[in-house]
């Protein structure tokens, strides 16, 4: 078990710290839910029907589809576009598509290999993109998740004000859910700026997501 | 030959822990696509 939780602290500390987060979330969320249904006259709800509303549902999605757009296109970007001098970019030299020997497919695969990793076609096409694929289907579900629940929440508020609900399209393009997914993209496109130039400059010690301390602010693409 | 198969098994052992956070990962993610799209589509 200790072994177990060694081997695997990373993701056990930032999974217990979603699910934290999540559960803090939900009980703010009740309270400014339940302060806004006096103030509007209606009753207050319990935290079950709170978590299992729609305007919960979208205050979570709205977020998930934004942290799955920032690592998906910090995926993507990092293949074509570097940055001299940050960790989280590879060295300036080998921007762009890479060899096979680079990447250990086909005739350089290495013992340990992914199976998939080894052949040519489709599977090595596939496997190959697998990360930044499987994100971006995540991004696209999240937001689509966002506009259906969004879309719920939406009209629940129209339908109390006497409004006429809308449909999906309409929702799709209106300011409220441009507002609610904008107001995400901002923060983490500055977040991943700051992350590739802060790095040039500013070390963390024993960090991977760090240069060494002693490393030179031109050293690209090294890991401490 | 008695060190072979003890190290193998190990190997074998890190990948199993590896493949339960892994799995554990995309569980939550499923769960949580299928409570957007459950949650929205139910309160239309």
């Amino acid at each position: 078990m200790r072994r177990f939780l060694r081997d695997n602290g990373l993701t056990i500390f930032f999974l217990l710290a979603f699910l934290l987060a999540l559960a803090g979330q939900a009980v703010a969320g009740q309270a400014v839910f339940n302060d806004r249904q006096i103030v509007d006259g209606g009753s207050p709800v319990s935290l079950a029907e709170y978590v299992t509303s729609s305007d919960f549902a979208v205050d979570v999605a709205e977020n998930w589809q934004s942290e799955y757009l920032q690592f998906l296109l910090y995926i993507l970007a990092t293949v074509w576009l570097v940055q001299r001098g940050s960790t989280e970019s590879k060295p300036v030299e080998k921007a762009g598509e890479e060899s096979d020997a680079d990447q250990r497919t086909g005739a350089h695969t290495v013992d340990g290999s992914p199976r998939w990793a080894r052949g040519y076609g489709w599977r090595r096409t596939l496997y190959s993109n697998s990360l930044g694929l499987t994100m971006g289907v995540i991004f696209l579900l999240s937001w689509l998740g966002q506009s259906v629940a969004g879309l719920a929440a939406y009209n629940g508020d129209r339908l109390s004000q006497l409004r006429d609900p809308v449909d999906w399209a309409s929702y799709a393009g209106s300011a409220e859910f441009w507002s609610r997914t904008l107001q995400n993209w901002q923060s983490e496109m500055l977040a991943v700026a700051s992350m590739v130039a802060l790095s040039i400059y500013l070390r963390q010690r024993s960090s991977p997501e760090s240069k060494p301390v002693g490393a030179p602010h031109d050293a690209t693409g090294a890991e401490g | 030959m008695r060190t072979a198969p003890a190290r193998s098994l190990r190997l074998r052992s890190g990948d199993l822990t590896m493949r339960v956070v892994f799995t554990v990962i995309v569980a939550v993610i499923v769960v949580g696509l299928v409570y957007f799209f459950t949650i929205g589509l139910l309160q239309r």
